[in-house]
C-alpha cells in the first residue's frame, strides 16, 4: 500500500509540469511602454525583450501594437511573437506624458492583478513617446534590458531622486491624503535623462518638478543618506554632499491649522569657489546661506503643491497620524489654503580634503 | 460498536507518548495555518492601525483558554470525549463529541481548500483542485497512519523548516511607514469587538489539545510549553500585523486577498528575484502539519466514541478530506466556509470551553 501510494505521488508530481516557463521558450518582457494611439480610446504598447542568438549572446528587440486596453495590447503583442509573452522579469513600465495626463490606473490594473509582476519594478513617465525612448540604441546602453531600471535605481541610491517604485505608487494612490509621483524621463543625446518628477493627482499627471528641485523635494519626502545640493549666491558657488537628512513634523494649533516640516541636514562641502572654507565662522555663514536657500525652495515647492491641490509628500498622512478621529475629507478641502512651513537646519561637518 | 469506550479515561502506552516539551511544536503547528497569509486584512477592516492591539488581546485570551483547558484536563484526566461522557452522560455526549469530530475534520478541509486557492491564484491557475488535494491527503494519510509520535515529529520538522520565513518581514518593514500605526486607540469598542471576533479564526488550533492530551508524558510540565507555544504564535502574528500595516496604506490593504504574499513581492534577493513563489511552496509544509493534526484528532475521536480502530477510521475521513474541497469552487464559497468555521470556533473557545470549565469546577475530579 505504501509503495503504491508513494508511486502515485511521484506520478502526480510529474503531472504538474510547467514546461512552458522554460527560459528558452518564452518571450521575457523586460520593459513595457504605453503611448497614446491616434485612433480614439486606443493605446499603443511597446515592449523590449531579449532574443537569444546562441547560449551566451542575446540581442534586445522591440515590438509595438495597439489596442483598447492594456490586456488587448498584450494579446496583440502575443500574436506577433513566436514564444508566449511573460512579464515575470519585467523591470520598468513607462508611460508617455500624454497618456499619463488621462490617467494610468486602468493600465496599471492589468499589471497589479498579474501575480507574475513584482512590486519592486520601476514606473516612469516620459516626455516623448515611450516608443521613441525604448527604441534608442538598444544594443549598447541597454544590452541586457536593465538600462531603464538601473538608471532609476542608481539615481535613487546615489543621487537626488526619491525612492519610488510600483509599490510606492500604489501606496500613495490608495492613500486618503497622499498623491503619487513618478520619475520623469526624457530623450537626450541618444540616451535617456532623468528630468525630474511627474506629479499626479490620483492617477492623472498634473505637473512636473524640475531636476533642480529634486533634492529639496527628496529631503521633504523621506529620510536620506545620500544626495548633493548645488548652492550659489552672488559671491560664490558650491556643492553640498548630503550625508544625512532627517525630517520630522511639528503640528501646531490643532486641529491642523499649521504644519512645520523640520529638516535636519548634515553634509560636507565638495565644491566651494572661495578657498577659505576652513574657518568656523565662514562655515557658519555658508550653513545659514544654504538654510535660507533651502527654506525658500521648500516653501516654493509646498506652494506649488497647494496650488495644484496635491500632496505628494503625504503631509496629510502625518497630520492624520497625530490627530484623533481625523476628517480626511475636510483636510483635503482645506489643504490648499493651509499654513505649511519648511524649516531647514544645515550642519556642515567636513569641507572635503582641502581646507 | 462499543459506545461505552469513552466512559473510561484513555490509556496510552508509555512508549506511544511524547515528551512534554514537544507540545510546543504541536501548538504552534496547529495554530499557524494559511490564515497568516490574509488575516490582517480582516482585522484592519474594523480597526485599521490598531490591529496590533487586537492581536495582543487575542493572544492573551488564548492563554486564558489554554489555562482553562489544562485545568479541566488535569482535573478529570483523559480527553474531551471522556470528559463529555463524565459531564453529560452517554447519550448526550454522543452528539457533542461527534460535533467535535466533525469540526476537527472541517478545520482541515478549510485549510486545505484555502491553500489550494492561493496556489491556483498565484502559481497554477488551471490546476484542478483534486490533484493538489490528493497529494496532500495522501501524504497526510501516510503520516497519520504512523501514529501520533510521527505527527509530532512532523510538527517539529515543519517548525524548523518554516520559522525562517518570519524574517522576511524585514523587507516590508524597511519599506514601511511607521506613521501608519498612529494614532493609537482611535476606534469605538464595537469595532474592537468585531475585529476580535475575526481574529479568533487565526488563533484556532489549541482545541486539538483536547484530543491529544493523553499522549503527553508529563501533562503538568507540558502546560508551560503549551503557553510558550501560544506566545510564539502571538509573536509571529504580531510581526505579520505590524509589517502589513506599515507596508500598505489602509485602502490598499483592503484590496488585497493575501497581503502577506503581496508583501513578499518586494523581497528581492541577489539570487532570487521573486520570493513569493518560494513562500507559497514552503507554505505547503505549514498546511501539511495542520492537516495531519486535524486528521489525527478526528480519527482519534471516532476511535474513542465508536470504538473503531483508528487505522480504519482514517480511511473514510481521508476520503472526505480529499473530496470535499472540490465542491468549493469559487473565492466566495471559500470565504464563506472560512467565516462559518471562524464563528463556530469563536463560540467554541469563548463560550463552550468556559462552560466546561465551570462544570468541571462543580464536579468532583478523577481520583488518581
Amino acid at each position: 500500500m505504501k509503495k503504491f501510494l508513494s508511486l502515485l505521488v511521484c506520478l502526480l508530481l510529474t503531472a504538474c509540469n510547467t514546461e512552458k516557463e522554460v527560459l528558452d521558450d518564452i518571450t521575457m518582457v523586460r520593459s513595457f511602454g504605453f503611448d497614446k494611439y491616434p485612433k480614439k480610446n486606443h493605446i499603443n504598447g511597446t515592449i523590449i525583450y531579449p532574443i537569444y542568438i546562441d547560449e551566451q549572446t542575446f540581442k534586445m528587440r522591440d515590438l509595438s501594437a495597439a489596442g483598447e486596453t492594456a490586456k488587448e495590447v498584450r494579446a496583440e503583442l502575443n500574436e506577433m511573437v513566436s514564444k508566449p509573452l511573460f512579464v515575470g522579469k519585467l523591470n520598468t513600465v513607462l508611460f508617455s506624458q500624454e497618456i499619463a495626463k488621462e490617467g494610468i490606473m486602468e493600465t496599471l490594473d492589468m499589471l497589479q492583478r498579474d501575480p507574475g509582476v513584482g512590486r519592486a519594478i520601476y514606473l516612469a513617465i516620459t516626455k516623448e513617446s515611450t516608443k521613441e525612448i525604448l527604441t534608442i540604441d538598444n544594443n549598447l546602453a541597454n544590452h541586457d534590458g536593465n538600462f531603464y531600471s538601473s538608471l532609476i535605481k542608481q539615481n535613487e541610491n546615489y543621487s537626488n531622486l526619491p525612492h519610488l517604485n510600483f509599490h510606492t505608487f500604489l501606496y500613495a494612490y490608495f492613500s486618503d491624503c497622499m498623491d503619487p509621483i513618478l520619475p520623469y524621463l526624457s530623450h537626450r543625446n541618444n540616451s535617456v535623462k532623468i528630468k525630474g518628477l511627474a506629479l499626479f493627482k490620483k492617477d492623472k499627471m498634473v505637473g512636473t518638478l524640475g531636476e533642480e528641485d529634486l533634492l529639496a523635494f527628496k529631503t521633504l519626502y523621506q529620510n536620506l543618506n545620500e544626495g548633493s545640493y548645488q548652492f550659489s549666491s552672488q559671491k560664490y558657488k558650491g556643492n553640498l554632499e548630503i550625508l544625512k537628512s532627517r525630517i520630522h513634523y511639528t503640528i501646531l494649533a490643532k486641529p491642523h491649522h499649521r504644519v512645520i516640516l523640520n529638516v535636519n541636514v548634515k553634509g560636507r562641502l565638495t565644491e566651494y569657489t572661495k578657498v577659505n572654507a576652513g574657518k568656523p565662522n565662514v562655515i557658519k555663514g555658508i550653513e545659514r546661506n544654504i538654510e535660507k536657500e533651502l527654506n525658500r525652495e521648500g516653501y516654493k515647492l509646498i506652494g506649488k503643491f497647494q496650488k495644484l491641490n496635491i500632496d505628494p509628500i503625504g503631509i496629510g498622512e502625518h497630520v492624520r497620524s497625530r490627530t484623533r478621529a481625523f476628517d480626511h475629507k475636510g483636510w483635503n478641502k482645506n489643504y490648499s489654503g493651509l499654513d505649511i512651513k519648511v524649516k531647514y537646519q544645515v550642519k556642515i561637518t567636513e569641507s572635503g580634503i582641502s581646507q | 460498536m462499543n459506545l461505552n469506550k469513552s466512559k473510561s479515561p484513555p490509556f496510552v502506552h508509555k512508549n506511544a507518548r511524547i515528551a512534554h516539551k514537544l507540545v510546543y511544536f504541536l501548538i504552534v503547528g496547529s495554530q499557524i495555518g494559511v490564515g497568516v497569509l490574509g488575516f490582517v486584512r480582516y482585522i484592519a477592516k474594523y480597526v485599521r492601525q490598531d490591529s496590533w492591539i487586537i492581536v495582543i488581546l487575542g493572544g492573551l485570551s488564548i492563554h486564558i483558554i489554554l489555562w482553562m483547558m489544562f485545568k479541566i484536563l488535569n482535573k478529570h484526566g483523559g480527553d474531551l470525549f471522556n470528559i463529555h461522557h463524565q459531564f453529560f452522560g452517554k447519550w448526550l455526549s454522543l452528539p457533542l463529541s461527534s460535533l467535535f469530530i466533525f469540526y476537527y475534520l472541517v478545520t482541515g478541509i478549510v485549510i486545505l481548500r484555502t491553500y489550494i486557492e492561493a496556489v491556483q491564484n498565484w502559481m497554477f491557475p488551471g490546476i484542478p483542485i483534486w490533484t493538489l488535494s490528493f497529494f496532500f491527503v495522501a501524504l497526510t494519510y501516510y503520516i497519520v497512519g504512523k501514529g501520533f509520535r510521527v505527527v509530532t515529529g512532523i510538527a517539529y520538522f515543519c517548525f524548523v523548516l518554516t520559522i525562517w520565513m518570519t524574517f522576511t518581514h524585514y523587507f516590508p518593514i524597511r519599506y514601511g511607514h511607521f506613521i501608519n500605526l498612529l494614532p493609537v486607540l482611535d476606534f469605538g469598542l464595537k469595532d474592537y469587538f468585531q475585529a476580535f471576533k475575526v481574529m479568533v479564526l487565526s488563533f484556532l488550533g489549541i482545541e486539538y489539545l483536547f484530543a491529544y492530551y493523553p499522549y503527553l508524558e508529563n501533562p503538568k510540565k507540558a502546560q508551560k510549553w503549551a503557553h510558550i507555544g501560544a506566545a510564539t504564535t502571538t509573536g509571529i502574528y504580531m510581526l505579520t500585523t505590524l509589517s502589513t500595516l506599515m507596508y500598505f496604506s489602509p485602502k490598499q490593504l483592503q484590496g488585497l486577498t493575501w497581503p502577506t504574499l503581496q508583501e513578499w513581492k518586494i523581497v528581492t534577493l541577489p539570487i532570487l528575484e521573486r520570493f513569493e513563489y518560494v513562500g507559497i511552496a514552503f507554505f505547503a509544509i505549514v498546511v501539511l502539519i495542520n492537516l495531519a493534526i486535524a486528521l489525527w484528532t478526528s480519527s482519534r475521536g471516532i476511535n474513542r466514541i465508536f470504538d473503531i480502530k483508528q487505522r480504519i477510521a482514517i480511511i473514510p475521513l481521508s476520503i472526505l478530506l480529499f473530496a470535499t474541497p472540490v465542491f468549493f469552487t469559487t473565492r466566495f464559497k471559500v470565504d464563506e466556509l472560512n467565516n462559518i468555521i471562524g464563528k463556530f470556533g469563536f463560540y467554541l473557545l469563548y463560550a463552550y470551553i468556559p462552560l466546561l470549565f465551570i462544570i468541571s469546577l462543580l464536579k468532583k475530579g478523577e481520583k488518581t
